[in-house]
């Protein structure tokens, strides 16, 4: 492994492990929650964020997580306001936070190298300060699920037996929310706004397809996740490709692989509509 | 069969009712749905929620479980404000849900019931005595033999054993059941029906909404009639299913009833 004794790759390794395993976890609920698109309305208002940060001077990053919070608490909002279509939320959000980006960006003239790396991702762009942030948020984040899982399982399955256990439903969806915002900033950098809802929803349809029960779910996912972070930043450092649609075409075939497994395409092929 | 449930908290004699409401009134955006509905639930009564389809029956029973904050009124759970309530090991609820689950759902059936085994925030030891108390509840609705399975897997009438098991893993001293009879064969209605008296002998208080207006209606020792958002009580089910054709005929409540 020639390439670990790049500084750079052992930062984009760090950062992309705990990125993985980040998504992949929060991915399952998110999908499970049938919110698969709350990961790209969320990384549009990150990317705004970023353009917000080039421009007033704030470290772009901090920027995302910031722009990303604040997004969800507004789906939240939102979603409050259409109960029953929730998508309105996530569709609001999403172009309004690209609105925004693109506006930050032309304001700041900044559409430059810099940009394009949160953009799609960057081996080379993953600072010290970076996988310093991603590594302490990642810990809370991995901390905080593990303590909430028998709370997000119940109130995913079953949000009104939920209630009815004691579980605070309001405050653990307001809290898992965050943790969503929190965990698309942090999946920025390595694998770009554009591609990130892919790696959360990705590996979890994996798990879906081929799980025989909700904690092998997760560990599918998970392994799934890895595996393609792992080695799509190998093929991207060896054929100088952006990490995250390396990342991300990587996942899809591991997908499509499952699901022909899963016999999906003599299901598929055996409809007449 | 059901012995493991027998009444572990008998020690909490603190207050009469199990749920009582008094003058509650709710309504969803602007649109009254439940009209001064006085109801209390003793210990050991077994209460039946009968009605016709948008009549307010999973209303009400959300409203008697905090899940629903009325207008007006009061709602007491063991003797508190739902919100001030925390002792929530006394009740076990089976949603709606149970009838119409996301069969995608990639849980088996072990997980589902051992979920119900919620003893607080951050409680991710005490796996044994979880592990146990799962068993049991298994063990009573005869269901062991399908832990592995995902909840996708099984028939309606297995489902609502799962979703049972989840209600009773705690060892409550009230059910609440939400149509739990929607969407299983007559096989699995028998044998559900018999579960019930035996959970009835060992003193469970029961509250359940049904379309079941016979069999429901002989087993319960009160039936509760929705129309129009109100509430007709009968506390003499003999003479809720006698009245109950002229009821219908006269879209009233019945002439033994109090509202």
């Amino acid at each position: 492994m020639g390439m670990l004794s790049f500084q750079f790759m052992q930062r984009a390794f760090a950062a992309g492990i705990i990125t993985a395993l980040l998504a992949s976890v929060m991915g399952v609920f998110i999908v499970l929650r049938r919110m698969s698109m709350v990961g790209d309305s969320l990384s549009h208002a990150a990317l705004a964020g970023v353009a917000g940060g080039m421009l007033f001077g704030i470290y772009p990053f901090y920027g995302a997580l910031i722009f990303s919070g604040a997004a969800a608490v507004l789906i939240e909002i939102i979603r409050a306001a259409f109960k029953k279509y929730s998508e309105v939320a996530l569709a609001v959000v999403m172009s309004g936070g690209m609105g925004l980006a693109v506006v930050l960006i032309s304001l700041g003239k900044s559409f430059n190298a810099d940009l394009m790396s949160y953009l799609f991702g960057s081996l080379v762009a993953v600072s010290y300060q970076d996988v310093e942030i991603i590594s302490i948020l990642g810990f809370f984040i991995i901390a905080s699920v593990i303590l909430l899982y028998r709370e997000l399982f119940s109130i995913t399955f079953d949000e009104e037996a939920a209630a009815v256990l004691g579980i605070p439903v309001k405050w653990v969806n307001f809290y898992f929310t965050i943790m969503t915002a929190l965990v698309v900033a942090l999946s920025v950098r390595v694998v770009g706004a554009l591609l990130i809802s892919a790696l959360m929803v990705i590996p979890a349809a994996v798990g879906l397809q081929l799980a025989k029960s909700f904690k092998s779910t997760f560990i599918i996912a998970i392994a799934v996740a890895l595996f393609s972070v792992i080695t799509g930043l190998c093929i991207s450092f060896a054929f100088d490709l952006a990490p995250g649609g390396t990342i991300v075409l990587i996942a899809s075939g591991i997908l499509v692989v499952a699901i022909c497994l899963k016999g999906g395409l003599s299901r598929w092929t055996r409809k007449n509509y | 069969m059901l012995s493991t449930f027998k009444g572990r908290h008998a020690s909490h004699d603190d207050c009469e009712y199990i749920v009582s409401l008094t003058d509650v009134s709710f309504s969803y955006n602007g649109t009254p749905v439940l009209r001064q509905v006085n109801l209390s639930v003793g210990k050991g009564d077994f209460v039946v929620i009968l009605g016709s389809n948008g009549s307010a029956k999973s209303t009400l029973l959300k409203v008697m479980l905090g899940l629903l904050v009325p207008q007006a009124g009061e709602v007491r759970i063991f003797g508190k404000r739902p919100k001030e309530f925390a002792a929530w090991e006394r009740v076990g609820y089976v949603s709606q849900h149970a009838a119409n689950v996301n069969t995608a759902f990639p849980a088996t059936v072990e997980e589902v019931v051992s979920s119900g085994y919620y003893t607080g925030f951050g409680r991710i030891f005490g796996g044994k005595r979880r592990m146990a108390a799962t068993k049991a509840a298994l063990d009573a609705l005869k269901i062991t033999n399908l832990s592995k399975k995902l909840i996708g897997q099984l028939s309606g009438g297995q489902r609502q054993k799962v979703f049972l098991a989840r209600a009773l893993v705690r060892q409550p001293e009230a059910l609440f059941l939400d149509e739990p009879t929607t969407g299983i064969d007559a096989a699995s209605l028998m044998e559900f029906y018999s579960l019930l008296s035996e959970l009835r002998r060992q003193s469970m208080t029961i509250v359940m909404v049904t379309h079941d207006i016979t069999t429901a209606a002989k087993m319960a020792t009160k039936v509760v009639y929705m129309t129009d958002g109100k509430a007709t009580i009968y506390e003499n089910p003999g003479n809720f299913l006698e009245n109950f054709t002229s009821n219908i005929v006269r879209q009233g409540g019945g002439t033994d009833g109090h509202a």
